[in-house]
């Protein structure tokens, strides 16, 4: 059953058009992450979703009914904003049955009961009598959070919520929105700008650039699969380089720029000019000399980043950057070879 | 009317330190524009209106010469009365509504001064 339906959306400020016109289902349960770059619209998108903003053109249907000019009380949604915007002058218990108080929902005396089932969810029910500012910047975080599924709206929005935290505390709450998501069953829809954050807690991303979707799928999908260049290059760390395609028999033969060949993987069909994309954990160095066939290279950077080193290597294709085991040990200057695991290139058309 | 200014400036400074989401928040959360107004804007500007009334007050108790021209005649303010007195009749009595005012003013600074601390009000 589908959740949320957004038909051919644009929006406009004056001459400027910030959302290009996007098509996108959401399932019933589904937590997707809407993932870009700033000024990509991916809010702009959200407060839409949310009636904050008034669409230009196009329709957002929630549920059965179509929302596209109901005003947001009149929408069956609910909202944990960036700064939390919890009321400050009502107390945490307050402010979590100030949505119940709103729409109607059960008795005054139920409200309160199932307002204390909210913040127990998220392990406050011990500070319900504390005003907001008494709180810690997650405690704030996670009554906005109760706030926010007490009324069992019809889609749950959060925009960018864990951007305030810290991050020992941001990956706590993560794993606690998956926890929650699982629990409660609420459509969920998550802004980001953070890649990783958006891999690890959806079941789909929604790739936005420049208002509109680059590309969608399961975080699997988008990390294994980029279809473009941009999405290569926002998700995940990688190597871009400009290579020619050419065939040789059946195989696909890619020529770097410092004019060493290499074979590529079947999967790949295409032919001519464009890039070739190599995670930075799918590049192998092998000290020079050592008998390995590969692209030579020299290590022009070393930085330690505790599970890991990277590597900066200056290659006759350009400049590559490496995660590397920090067991291997190599310093600036030293001379490497260069190999790629073929099944982990991925090429696209320019 | 010579008190407005100073009430608008005290309640604005609270309005631009609260956050703007708010009343977006209370939008989502099933509250008509009204009541997001009643429920959460007006409680927030409480304490600008309170320390604007204060202001205004003050400023219409301090006033002489505007209500000695706008006041009805059977209407005498404070100041009004200590002007005509002054005028017409020097007695001790000036000096000693002076002195009242003085020691209320310090009264008033101490009992600030306890119960939250110059600091947190001055700044």
């Amino acid at each position: 059953m589908r959740a949320v339906e957004i038909r051919q959306l644009r929006k406009s400020y004056g001459q400027v058009e910030v959302i290009k016109g996007i098509d996108l289902t959401i399932e019933a349960g589904e937590f997707v992450s809407l993932l870009g770059p700033s000024g990509c619209g991916k809010t702009t998108l959200l407060r839409m979703i949310a009636g904050l903003e008034v669409a230009t053109d196009g329709a957002i249907v929630i549920g059965d009914r179509d929302c596209t000019n109901l005003p947001p009380e009149k929408r069956n949604i609910s909202m944990v904003f960036q700064s939390y915007a919890l009321i400050p002058h009502l107390s945490v218990l307050e402010n979590v049955m100030f949505p119940l108080e709103m729409r109607n929902i059960g008795a005054t005396t139920t409200r309160r009961s199932e307002a204390m089932a909210a913040l127990e969810m998220v392990g406050l029910a011990h500070l319900s009598a504390r005003r907001p500012r008494q709180l810690s910047g997650g405690q704030q975080q996670r009554v906005a959070v109760a706030r926010a599924v007490v009324s069992r709206p019809d889609v749950l929005l959060l925009d960018e919520p864990l951007s305030n935290l810290d991050a020992a505390m941001r990956e706590k709450m993560q794993e606690e929105l998956i926890t929650l998501h699982r629990a409660t069953g609420l459509t969920t829809i998550f802004v980001t700008h953070d890649q990783e954050e958006a891999l690890s807690l959806s079941d789909r991303v929604i790739l936005l650039n420049g208002g509109k979707i680059e590309q969608q799928g399961n975080p699997q999908e988008l990390y294994n699969a980029p279809a473009t260049r941009f999405a290569a290059s926002f998700i995940g760390a990688t190597n871009l380089l400009t290579a020619d395609i050419g065939q040789e028999g059946s195989a696909r033969i890619a020529h770097l720029p410092g004019g060493q060949p290499l074979r590529l993987p079947d999967t790949v069909t295409a032919t001519g000019s464009g890039y070739l994309s190599l995670r930075q954990e799918d590049i192998i160095l092998a000290r020079a000399g050592s008998g390995i066939e590969g692209l030579p290279g020299v290590i022009e950077n070393r930085v330690y980043l505790g599970a890991r080193v990277r590597y900066v290597i200056r290659t006759a294709a350009g400049e590559l950057r490496c995660l590397a085991a920090p067991d291997q040990q190599f310093g600036v200057g030293d001379s490497v070879v260069v190999t790629i695991l073929p099944e982990r290139i991925r090429f696209l058309a320019a | 009317m010579l008190a407005l200014p100073y009430v608008i400036r005290t309640t604005l400074a609270v309005l631009t330190t609260s956050d703007p989401f708010l009343e977006e928040a209370a939008r989502t959360m099933g509250a008509g524009p009204w009541r997001s107004l009643w429920r959460v804007t007006v409680p927030q500007c409480l304490p600008g209106i309170a320390a604007g009334a204060f202001f205004a007050f003050n400023i219409s108790f301090d006033e002489a010469v505007v209500s000695l021209f706008l006041r009805s005649p059977e209407v005498v303010t404070l100041p009004i009365q200590i002007y005509t007195q002054l005028e017409f009749s020097p007695d001790p009595s000036i000096a000693a509504v002076s002195s009242l005012m003085i020691a209320l003013t310090i009264l008033l600074i101490v009992l600030i001064e306890r119960a939250v601390g110059l600091q947190n009000v001055t700044e």
